[in-house]
């Protein structure tokens, strides 16, 4: 659970009174098993939507960031319920194109990159949103790099108007 | 697929659960925060990014 970014994510959400759940991937911290590269943590997002469902919830929404993005985002046409997804840095140029061809989809969508990026980099940014069915939309966060280091704030203020969009009350 | 959950710690609306992964023996570390005393509402999953980030 130690990531600024998703950390700010988090507690943002929490500020605004908006439901959530983050979790480790297999292997991380106090999660058993061990990293399988992609698979398992696929079936990772899986078994939260499904616990998620189990508590009758309705509408998911999934933000990952970064290989949390590519996995994450991969699960958007897992369930119904699933209702769009918010992918930031999302590392499509080292995740190899099964994760951005299953992440497509017709639901909502943000994309937020920062244009310092050099891991998810910026330079091939906004082919692979090309690449996306509407409706989308991007955000790009001038100088910031694929850390957020000091931008977190307006990162996850950007989330939460995203989220809000689907929850106006 | 199918999960059960045991809960760790309440603190106020946030609860840290573990949840268990049959047929695999995975079980992973999450945080939930409920809404209010809705938990039928948007939920918002959060996904980290790779380990070598945290």
């Amino acid at each position: 659970m130690h990531n600024n970014v998703i950390s700010y994510i988090f507690n943002h959400l929490v500020k605004n009174d908006i439901s959530c759940l983050r979790f480790n991937f297999r292997g991380v911290e106090r999660s058993t098993g061990k990293h399988s590269g992609g698979s398992g943590e696929l079936s990772d997002v899986h078994s939260c939507i499904t616990f998620l469902q189990k508590r009758e919830i309705q509408r998911i929404i999934i933000c990952g960031y970064s290989y949390g993005a590519a996995i994450g985002c991969s699960a958007v046409n897992f369930s119904e319920s699933i209702i769009g997804f918010c992918a930031i840095s999302f590392p499509w140029d080292f995740m190899g194109k099964n994760y951005k061809n299953l992440s497509q989809t017709e639901k909502p969508k943000l994309f937020i990159q920062g244009d310092q990026d050099s891991i998810a980099s910026f330079d091939n940014f906004l082919s692979h949103y090309n690449f996306y069915k509407e409706p989308k939309e991007k955000i790009i966060i001038k100088g910031a790099d694929h850390f957020y280091w000091g931008l977190e704030g307006i990162l996850a203020d950007k989330v939460v108007k995203f989220v809000k969009k689907f929850n106006p009350s | 697929m199918i999960t059960n959950c045991s809960i760790i710690i309440i603190e106020s609306n946030l609860i840290k659960i573990m949840l268990m992964i049959q047929g695999n023996e995975v079980s992973l570390e999450a945080e939930i925060f409920q809404s209010g005393n809705e938990f039928n509402n948007t939920v918002v999953l959060i996904c980290h990014p790779h380990p070598q980030f945290l």
